[in-house]
């Protein structure tokens, strides 16, 4: 099977002044069609240019990005057009997506106008039955985005995303800016749509436990790199990448006990892009398993570690046992 | 020990607003406590806090039958005086470490300014033995840096340590790591702790967020629409949460572990009421009675709840 979405050894720097920042430094993932992937990470850790590069948004430097087996970049413009129908996005700012002078029902039929699907009533009667999709009175076509709250613009968006039926979405920190009931309602809805619709997902959030929610398969990216992959309940249960585990420690729930406590305080509060050793694994000076080689030889490529579980880390072997150990408890 | 902070009664409004943004909100906050204000967008819980701080703008209709810091009255406290107590006994952090502070200006300049009295060698002196406790490496070089170059986090917690030079007694934080990384705030979050262990420092922290809540209040009030739907110990509304918000709340948040979707029993979001429980148009309980007759607080288990069905028949099962 072909994926719907697939990168391959993609490279991506950008020059400031005086500041190089490596936001993609090899980073291959693939997304098969149905499946849903989460793309986790902190601020600066390259999942939003990963996530730009899926969309056609920005060209690597190298590497290659392939909608469907093709490069969207490079491709005849007709050939564009058509992959680009198929991969749609959700951003984490609702109102910035839509034109404030438009009615909802104008940018929801966009796409369709764009792409040439249907005639002008079937354009209007496709808007009615996506805002019924998603949980809108399809009233609301004639409303302006002023009109509406973030939860309700994040379903217009949501409409619009599926206008042309891709089969894939790639949707970066779409629930971040809302509430926490709404947040559950608009994952729920993404939920739905996926089952309903059998469509691909490329989810990216910092937050670990709001992609646990949705996703499949979890990509945790550090630095510019993929350091983990794996199925979501077993990432979760058994991290096998310190920083992973850094991430879960520092998930706050509300009727959590302490524990976690030690990876927390062995973490510091160095970004990403600063302070990062230049050959050795760039999680070093946040690690609580670091030792000497960590940071003198070179970082190591992401490898198996367990069924469909992969891990860049020179010591993910303690990490592997200890879950064994653990499940051998239980 | 007596309260640092006294909040009696206080209702805010808007100009032209249909309904007070804050309506009859009372709390003390204990020396040496913490006192954390939740709820979602619209629920009052940052307009108290900047009610409490006189930063709103004075055409909005402040109202109270006590606000008071140590005894003295906040409302009716002249501009000089206010002035000197946020240099002093009164802290504040805000949500956005970046809007905090002036990008043409060095970190060392912004936060000398803010100190006043001794020398200016001295004033240095204190100021880098602040940065050093807060975990900033080097900082008599990384002083002289701008804003930009500075991450949020270490942001937030050169602003936290520019608080804390003045000794306060009372720190009011507002969604003080809404804006960062889940590890970065994890860290932060065991700073203040620590700090507040050391310096004996109260605390008044807003926040939408029930793990934050969690780790570090003894006290929560839920605040919806601008009133409190319930308030008790912090482990106590989180364990046994009284008012059907509460847990609606509380099982809407994204787990790490537990069943995939969301267990959601919030419906869509209604107006806000103008009569009755303000929560009647989203509430599954709902009665007639509801909807037409406002709840008065009352004590229900080891709660204060606002809610005329309390105790619900499931409390455990939130």
């Amino acid at each position: 099977m072909t994926p719907l979405l697939e990168l391959r050894d993609v490279h991506k720097t950008f020059q400031g002044r005086g500041r190089t920042v490596r936001a993609s430094r090899g980073v291959s993932l693939k997304v098969m069609p149905g499946e849903v992937v989460g793309l986790v990470g902190e601020s600066g850790s390259g999942k939003s240019t990963v996530a730009n590069m899926a969309l056609g948004l920005l060209a690597p430097d190298s590497g290659e990005v392939l909608v469907h087996g093709e490069r969207l970049i490079g491709a005849s413009r007709k050939r564009e057009k058509e992959l680009r129908a198929r991969v749609q996005a959700v951003f984490q700012e609702p109102l910035l997506a839509l034109d404030s002078r438009r009615t909802i029902g104008w940018s929801i039929a966009e796409p369709l106008r764009i792409h040439g699907r249907g005639t002008r009533a079937e354009q209007e009667a496709r808007v009615a039955e996506l805002l019924t999709a998603v949980g809108l009175d399809p009233a609301f076509a004639e409303r302006l985005p002023s009109q509406m709250s973030g939860g309700q613009l994040q379903r217009v968006n949501i409409a619009r995303a599926i206008a042309l039926d891709p089969e894939l979405l790639v949707c970066d920190e779409p629930v971040s800016a809302l509430d926490v009931s709404v947040q559950a309602q608009i994952i729920n809805l993404f939920l739905e749509v996926q089952e309903r619709l059998g469509i691909g997902m490329l989810f990216i959030s910092h937050d670990l436990a709001v992609v646990r929610h949705l996703v499949d398969r979890i990509v945790v990216m550090y630095a510019g790199r993929v350091v983990e992959e794996g199925p979501t309940d077993e990432l979760c249960a058994n991290p096998h990448h310190p920083y992973t585990r850094a991430l879960l420690a520092a998930s706050l729930e509300p009727d959590a006990d302490e524990a976690g406590v030690g990876v927390r305080t062995a973490t510091t509060d160095a970004t990403a892009a600063e302070g990062v050793p230049q050959e050795g694994c760039p999680f070093v000076p946040r690690c609580p398993l670091a030792e000497p080689a960590c940071s003198e030889m070179p970082v190591v490529a992401l490898a198996p570690t367990g069924p469909g579980r992969a891990s860049a880390c020179r010591r993910s072997g303690v990490l592997v046992e200890a879950g064994a150990s653990t499940s051998n408890h239980d | 020990m007596s309260d640092v902070l006294t909040v009696r009664n206080l209702t805010v409004r808007y100009p032209n607003a249909p309904r007070p943004s804050v309506q009859g909100v009372s709390f003390t906050v204990p020396a040496r406590g913490s006192v954390a204000l939740v709820g979602e967008s619209g629920s009052g819980k940052s307009t108290t806090a900047l009610a409490v701080t006189r930063l709103l703008d004075p055409a909005v209709e402040v109202t109270a039958d006590e606000v008071s810091f140590e005894g003295r009255d906040l409302l009716r406290m002249g501009k000089k005086e206010l002035r000197a107590l946020r240099r002093g006994g009164l802290g504040m952090v805000f949500q956005d470490p970046r809007a905090s502070w002036n990008p043409a200006r060095t970190i060392e300049r912004q936060l000398l300014d803010g100190l006043r009295g001794a020398e200016r060698a001295e004033r240095r002196e204190r100021l880098v033995a602040r940065m050093r406790r807060i975990g900033l490496d080097d900082p008599e070089r990384r002083m002289r840096d701008y804003p930009h170059h500075f991450s949020g986090g270490m942001l937030q917690r050169a602003l936290l340590a520019g608080v804390l030079v003045h000794e306060p007694r009372l720190l009011i934080a507002d969604e003080p790591t809404s804006a960062l990384d889940t590890t970065v705030q994890a860290e932060l979050l065991a700073l203040i702790g620590q700090l507040r262990t050391e310096q004996g420092l109260s605390m008044l922290l807003i926040s939408h967020d029930l793990g934050v809540v969690a780790r570090m209040s003894d006290h929560v009030l839920v605040l919806y629409a601008g009133r409190i739907a319930e308030q008790g110990p912090t482990s106590t509304v989180l364990a046994q949460p009284q008012h059907p918000y509460t847990r609606d709340l509380l099982a809407a948040i994204p787990r790490l572990h537990g069943p995939r979707k969301v267990p959601l029993q919030v419906g869509r979001v209604a107006e806000a009421r103008t009569e009755g429980c303000p929560y009647a148009g989203r509430c599954r309980f709902a009665t007639d009675r509801c909807r037409t007759e406002t709840p008065a607080p009352r004590r229900v288990g080891g709660t204060e709840v606002a809610c005329h069905l309390a105790p619900l028949p499931d409390a455990k099962a939130a």
